[in-house]
């Protein structure tokens, strides 16, 4: 049986793939599709299915199509590419942080009972092993179940999302802090650090520890925070 | 059938004008009326036309408005503004003077 509304939906997934298609080129160019289709479907020697098939031959070639898109939306291209780029040195980052910080349990466990330093540094390194395997996991489950379509409502959100205004909002956002962080752990030391006494020294590496393991777990709350609040505003039109 | 280059030439002032006349109009609205208009002898790739009316709206002869169309889909309507409508007049100039050049080498043989 012919549904328009699974076949639409097929449609708007082969043309998500190109980057060239904002998300308002994509619903311009399906009410025409729908348009057309209508029209088809008014000729009693057409079935829907043979309509349907005229109109996504008349609207033209995807690839031919995006080409010419690509020429308009080059900026709003490159700016999103720019942002996927800083999104994911933010994720690998927060991802380095994240395995620190949980491996650093396992290595003080092992310094409070053993002297040696290599029993130390291994478990360590044991225990980033089996956190990133985790990673990777959760990571390979995402892409499968996007491949199987399992995802595709989520994964349609998720590119809905990167096409709306506030994206640029949101990456400032979520890199502020991480800079801050950064900046502070780093130029901190070098200035105070000479002049401090043995145990002021401990006092302040104490307190940079529990610092920066505080940001770590605050920082991708504040991401997830900031990707609700935005999500209660209407996305521009990518159903 | 008119050839390709001539096609594309002449996108600009066909859009100019079709909005020229009807105030408002859409993407499909568009193509059938210079399908109907030429007689077929103007094949727009249908797809092909938004990225013009883009190029358009970017260089600020069209503004363009989303709104709940009859069918009760959202529909994204063009129409012409103050700048387009100069740029209408300055092509119509220049069109007009090949079109006079022309009938004035053809005129005698041709008509």
């Amino acid at each position: 049986m012919f549904s328009l509304e699974e076949e639409i939906s097929i449609w708007r997934r082969t043309i998500n793939e190109h980057e060239a298609f904002t998300s308002d080129d994509i619903a311009e160019l399906e009410d025409h599709l729908r348009a057309e289709f209508d029209i088809l479907t008014s000729a009693p020697s057409l079935t829907e299915a043979e309509a349907f098939w005229i109109a996504c031959r008349r609207i033209g070639s995807l690839p031919e199509l995006a080409l010419e898109f690509n020429k308009v939306n080059r900026k709003s291209i490159w700016i999103g590419r720019f942002q996927w780029m800083l999104l994911g040195y933010l994720f690998v980052s927060l991802l380095l942080k994240g395995v620190h910080v949980l491996s650093l349990p396992a290595a003080s466990l092992a310094a409070t009972f053993s002297e040696s330093g290599l029993v130390t540094s291994a478990l360590y390194t044991l225990s980033s092993v089996i956190l990133w395997g985790c990673v990777a996991y959760g990571l390979y489950l995402v892409v499968m179940r996007n491949k199987s379509g399992m995802m595709q409502a989520s994964y349609q959100r998720s590119i809905a999302f990167v096409h709306t205004k506030h994206k640029a909002i949101i990456i400032i956002l979520a890199l502020l802090p991480f800079i801050l962080v950064e900046l502070i752990s780093r130029v901190a030391p070098i200035i105070f650090v000479r002049s401090l006494s043995m145990m002021e020294f401990g006092q302040f590496s104490y307190g940079m520890a529990l610092y920066q393991l505080g940001l770590s777990a605050l920082l991708p709350l504040g991401l997830l925070i900031t990707v609700f609040w935005l999500n209660q505003y209407p996305l521009p039109l990518k159903r | 059938m008119l050839n390709k280059e001539l096609v594309a030439a002449s996108s600009k002032p066909l859009i100019l004008s079709i909005l020229a006349q009807q105030g408002e109009s859409y993407g499909y609205e568009i193509i059938q009326q210079v399908r109907t208009l030429s007689e077929g002898q103007i094949e727009w790739s249908d797809g092909m036309l938004y990225p013009v009316l883009h190029r358009l709206e970017k260089e600020g002869l069209l503004s363009s408005e989303w709104k709940t169309s009859e069918t009760g889909r959202r529909r994204k309507y063009y129409r012409l503004n103050q700048q387009g409508e100069l740029r209408l007049k300055d092509e119509k100039q220049q069109w007009n003077t090949v079109h006079n050049t022309l009938s004035k080498l053809w005129g005698t043989s041709y008509v």
